[in-house]
């Protein structure tokens, strides 16, 4: 049964979750959330025994009318682009849970159902294959982050939330009137409206070259905003530290990890494939901002006085190395891309735990007032460096496979751009390491240092098992997906290489004995 | 055992070693680490022997071992794999890093008996050596870029490694950014060869290099290049050196191994790895032969008047990397092998020996506080001494043969001239004074050791590596007698014809005359030994002098005592340009326009609806008053 269903379950099991937490007396309600996550998690396994990797269909898909009139359906399917993202939805979720277990102290039981409706949504969002389901789990994602910082956030919270809702939203709302303009299109060149995705790939959306404002620019802009903002991208970024800096660490993890994530598969999902002759044509901005938003963002993460902040910075460096490789449109880029989304989950994620455990000690992340950390908090300073060391792309980790990559497939594209971005490589090292010298290195700095000498600050004792145990799984991806890309990459190559092979004419297919759904009655 | 084990035990050895120390990494048992960590190396070295022997059993047109162990990724047209290339240049590179690896991790055992992280110290240096193996050994340009950036990666920690002092937390930044920009460059690099012959592999590279055409030779340029800027960064020549004499923060065992004999020399060792590659951009040759040049002089020039004992070993180091760089840009690949393995024995050994008599003198390193110390350390000195032989060029010690190798190709090749020569021959004399200047203010001459401190020689562990290595330092350079000397003592040179098959020739070099050459020997060696009479004159026999001579050119004194303050010069133009940049662009590009520009545009939204708010605000007589216009709007539409 589940077999069949085995997206829908996915899907819908956070959901249930959410509201069996209703249920479960206060005492318990961490427990719970964590096991239940853990259950999805192992759920998700499902996929993998029954994912054909050398196809690249849609496989596992469920099809269901669901507005009949406007040719709306609940449509899930899942490929080689989305089914590492998958995985990264399910997996991050009990490690933030795990990760929140001393942050969240108020509130618990609706902190867990929030956040179980987030990973509802955002799973939604990348199983969707349908514009409409596609944009209401995109947009439903937002409640749950809307609320989690705006609850559970530091003193700007309000500020920060009402930046984060309005910035996406007003992206977004562009969006809507782009997919509905689909819809129409689809009903004069098909005879019937439709928003299943499939069947708008085959959409010839008119685009003149030498007129600006021709429709497939106009909607290529709607869509590119919409998740240009949501990555965020050069210069629409603003939003992202400030959020970052008022969210409680679960919710930076998940912002971070897995929400920018739905901005860049929207272009790869939505973007290139509706709008093939736009997307070619506007390379070279996109290019031009990723590129931009590498070194920029590196830049300013730099100069950061607040640990947290450069994170959130640094996220920006980062995704601009994803846009690249998207906007590469070649085997590297693509695939460099997909697996840098993978890794910024991981990295990010883990230093967005790391930075709260010690946030949750002395309630300040200023930079300057550590120093020497690594003598008080030895085995966090490994693991903080481990992780260090994924974020700026050391071979070996995960971080390098991404990079490596994404540069190749930028330079084959453009010997400049390409060049350009290579700086990044350079000043993400910098800004790095100076954090970690400035926290870890060096004299105990006045947050650090005990009363007398050669002792520390009794707020700051080392990791506890549980925080260890938090980060175990993510030190074992980074070195995992490090030393072993291919076991990830041949899942996805299929699918990459349906993708990059045909450009301007993507279509998907799906395979027909997944295709149970569709057989119950409807036609 | 078959050589797929062999190989694999050679790479792992040290794997285990550092997971063994890592896991008790809070262990303060520093000779169990260190036992288990030179046993690590030990059997690396075993294993890297064995290959030698398997190669050495082969025929002389097929010495290759080809093992590929998994595959990394497949991606589009590009198929990477985890895979190894034991041949003729690789294994000489590895039978150094073993070799000299094995007898340093011996003397930290006795160096870092009284440090308080050893476990910690010995899994830094098994990484390395295993992050190095993967360097040396890879079959491919990822492989080589993964240990590449692995062992800058343990450099950084290493440096770095007693961190509590933030200056040495500093240097270690300093070496891993600096080296990144090198890195940069590598990867550029790599991409253009990728675009070149569509596979990163030596192999396929090197045999392809003959089938390009004309047209491409500018690529291949452009591509030598971008490579060759990794290897400045790696191997510390003009403008990147400045990493190194600040990475001598870490152990000095450290110094020896990372930064004088091994890693450093990797930007060299990748040059000789795709010789015919770079055969093929005479430009990009000469780029390589003239930095090399220029460094060889420039940092011979600074180690001159430095009083850190390892401050001028390191410049000697940059030095000693510019000559093998000078000799792989005229295209003696050969020559500048040869003078890395001679290198890596000497200047390994100095460094110990720097060692020994830093730890006899309780961390100091200033040698206007030494002298004298010969009496004391009998073993360093004596081990010293054969070093500073070996590296100011006396004749029958090994750097007499490699240098004077690299000064006669700079001068015969026919991408060689005469100003290579000049500069090769004034590095050369600098070489002999400043060495000299180093012996004579260290072990020789009155003490001016502070009365508190009493210096003793190092136990066994510390002295039996000086031993070895300073034999090695007096017999390693008879792998490659040169032919004028050889021909008439039936000794031939066996590093040459060790290479013959994977070095190419350089197009066009005509055969010796064997005359020159014997002068151009005995000029180089007239000149180094005047030099090294002068410094002994200055230093123990009229210790006024260079006082006398600092005072006459003070201001080129001081410069060259400051390092030219191009350390100076980088922060001022370059580095704090860059964070004032970064500061502009957060404050006034974040926050005071982007955001400032999204409040308008919210402001304006806002605006616009309270102007149209106004409209609907509930007075009747308006509402009929629009009305009334709006019929007429209507009336007059239809009547028009």
């Amino acid at each position: 049964m589940i077999g069949q269903h085995i997206l829908s379950a996915l899907i819908f099991f956070p959901a249930v979750a959410g509201m069996a937490l209703f249920f479960v007396p206060r005492g318990r309600v961490r427990l719970v959330a964590f096991t239940l996550s853990l259950i999805e998690f192992f759920l998700s396994f499902e996929i993998l025994t029954q994912f054909d990797k050398s196809s690249s269909a849609l496989q596992l898909a469920e099809k269901i009318p669901w507005i009949p009139a406007f040719g709306i359906e609940y449509f899930v399917a899942i490929d080689g682009i989305s089914l590492w993202l998958v995985f990264l939805t399910t997996a991050l979720v009990p490690i933030t849970i795990l990760g929140s277990w001393r942050v969240i102290s108020n509130n618990v039981r609706n902190f867990h159902v929030n956040v179980f409706f987030l990973q509802f949504a955002m799973l939604g969002t990348f199983l969707s294959m349908d514009a409409i389901l596609f944009y209401v789990f995109f947009e439903a994602s937002l409640i749950p982050m809307y609320l989690m910082i705006g609850i559970w956030g530091g003193s700007r919270r309000i500020y920060a939330t009402l930046k984060f809702f309005i910035f996406t939203m007003a992206g977004s709302v562009l969006m809507l009137v782009s997919i509905i303009a689909l819809m129409f299109m689809a009903r004069d060149q098909f005879g019937a409206m439709t928003s299943n995705l499939v069947e708008l790939y085959k959409l010839n959306v008119p685009f003149v070259n030498s007129f600006l404002f021709n429709p497939q620019n106009l909607m290529f802009f709607a869509f590119s905003i919409a998740f240009a903002i949501k990555v965020p991208m050069f210069p629409f970024h603003t939003w992202l530290p400030d959020a970052h800096v008022e969210a409680p660490t679960p919710g930076s993890v998940i912002l971070a990890g897995i929400m920018l994530k739905m901005g860049t598969y929207g272009f790869l999902r939505m973007v290139f494939p509706l709008f093939p002759e736009a997307s070619a044509y506007w390379t070279w901005l996109f290019m031009l901002l990723g590129v931009v938003g590498i070194i920029y963002g590196a830049l300013v993460a730099m100069v950061q006085p607040d640990i947290k902040k450069l994170v959130a910075y640094s996220s920006v460096s980062h995704m601009g190395y994803v846009m690249i490789g998207l906007f590469s449109f070649n085997y590297y880029g693509v695939t460099g891309a997909i697996y840098q989304m993978l890794n910024h989950g991981v990295s990010t994620g883990a230093l967005f735990l790391l930075v709260g455990m010690i946030y949750e000690r002395t309630h300040n992340r200023e930079i300057g007032k550590y120093g020497g950390l690594a003598l008080a908090m030895p085995t966090y300073a490994i693991v903080f460096l481990i992780i260090t060391l994924s974020s700026i792309a050391v071979p070996g980790t995960n971080g390098f496979v991404g990079e490596f990559f994404i540069l190749m497939g930028a330079f084959l594209k453009n010997r400049f751009m390409g060049s350009a971005a290579v700086f990044g490589v350079i000043l993400g090292a910098v800004y790095m390491l100076w954090m970690v010298k400035k926290v870890f290195f060096g004299k105990p700095g006045e947050l650090v240092k005990g009363e007398e000498d050669e002792s520390y600050n009794p707020l700051l004792p080392d990791m506890s098992p549980r925080e260890f145990a938090v980060m175990v799984p993510l030190l074992i991806l980074v070195f995992w997906m490090g030393l072993f890309p291919n076991h990830f990459l041949s899942w996805s190559r299929a699918s990459i290489d349906n993708y990059v092979e045909s450009k301007g004419s993507y279509t998907l297919e799906f395979k027909k004995q997944d295709y149970v759904s569709q057989l119950r009655g409807t036609k | 055992m078959s050589h797929n084990m062999m190989l694999g035990i050679l790479l792992l050895s040290p794997v285990v070693g550092f997971l063994f120390n890592g896991i008790r990494w809070k262990s303060q048992d520093g000779a169990l680490a260190g036992t288990v960590a030179t046993a690590a190396a030990g059997v690396s070295l075993v294993c890297t022997a064995l290959l030698y022997l398997a190669l050495l059993h082969m025929p002389a047109e097929q010495r290759e071992i080809y093992v590929s162990y998994y595959k990394w990724a497949d991606v589009g047209s590009l198929n990477l794999n985890v895979s190894f290339l034991v041949d003729e240049i690789s294994i000489l590179m590895c039978l150094v890093v073993t070799g000299v690896g094995s007898l340093i991790h011996l003397f930290s055992i006795g160096y870092m008996s009284h440090d308080e992280r050893p476990s910690r110290y010995f899994a830094y240096l098994n990484l390395f050596l295993f992050n190095m193996l993967l360097l040396v050994l890879g079959s491919n340009l990822l492989v080589m870029f993964v240990g590449w950036e692995g062992v800058g990666l343990c450099s950084y920690l290493l440096i770095g490694f007693w961190f509590k002092d933030v200056e040495k937390a500093n240097a270690g930044m300093k070496a891993f950014v600096t080296n990144r920009i090198g890195d940069a460059g590598l990867l550029l690099g790599v991409f253009l060869l990728f675009i070149l012959f569509n596979s990163l592999e030596f192999k396929d590279i090197n045999a392809m290099v003959g089938q390009l055409d004309s047209t491409q030779v500018g690529l291949v340029t452009a591509a030598c290049l971008l490579l060759f800027i990794g290897a400045i960064g790696k191997s510390a020549q003009i403008p990147l050196y400045v990493w190194l004499p600040d990475a001598m923060a870490g152990p000095t065992p450290v110094s020896a191994l990372i930064h004088a004999a091994t890693m450093v020399t990797a930007g060299v060792y990748m040059i000789v790895r795709l010789n015919p590659l770079f055969l093929m951009a005479p430009n990009a040759m000469l780029v390589v032969a003239s930095v090399g040049a220029l460094t060889v002089v420039f940092a011979a020039s600074i180690g001159l008047v430095q009083n850190d004992i390892k401050k001028i070993l390191a410049y000697s180091t940059v030095s000693q990397l510019g000559y093998m760089f000078l000799a792989a840009g005229v295209g003696a690949f050969g020559a500048a092998m040869f003078h890395l393995m001679t290198h890596a024995f000497f200047k390994a050994l100095m460094f110990l020996g720097a060692g020994s008599v830093i730890h006899a003198m309780h961390e100091e390193q200033d040698i206007r506080k030494m002298g004298g110390l010969k009496k004391y350390l009998p073993i360093t000195h004596l081990t010293f001494v054969c070093g500073w032989l070996a590296i100011i060029g006396t004749p029958l010690f090994s750097g007499f043969f490699s240098k004077d190798e690299i000064l006669w190709m700079s001068w015969h090749s026919p991408r060689g001239n005469f100003v290579f020569w000049l500069f090769g021959l004034i590095g050369a004399t600098m070489t002999a004074f400043y060495m000299t200047r180093l012996m004579a203010l260290t072990f020789w001459g009155k003490s001016r050791v502070p009365k508190d401190i009493h210096p003793h020689e190092s136990s066994a562990t510390m002295t039996v590596p000086l031993v070895i290595l300073a034999i090695l330092s007096v017999v390693g350079g008879y792998v490659g007698v040169p032919h004028v000397i050889g021909h008439a003592l039936h000794v031939p040179n066996i590093l040459e014809g060790w290479f013959e098959h994977k070095i190419l020739s350089i197009p066009g070099i005509e055969k010796s005359s064997a005359s020159m050459e014997v002068l151009l020997m005995i000029v180089s060696v007239l000149a180094a030994g005047a030099s090294a009479v002068l410094a002994y004159v200055f230093y123990i026999k009229d210790p006024s002098k260079p006082k006398e001579f600092a005072e006459k050119f003070k201001g080129l004194y001081e410069l060259v005592l400051d390092k030219y303050r191009i350390d100076e010069l980088y922060k001022k133009y370059i580095l704090d340009p860059i964070v004032k940049m970064s500061e502009a662009f957060w404050l006034h590009g974040d926050i005071n326009f982007i955001d400032r520009a999204t409040y308008k545009l919210a402001d304006f939204v806002q605006n616009s609806g309270d102007g149209a708010k106004s409209l609907q605000n509930g007075n009747l007589q308006r509402y009929a008053f629009y009305m009334v216009v709006g019929f007429l709007v209507l009336i007059s539409m239809v009547v028009l």
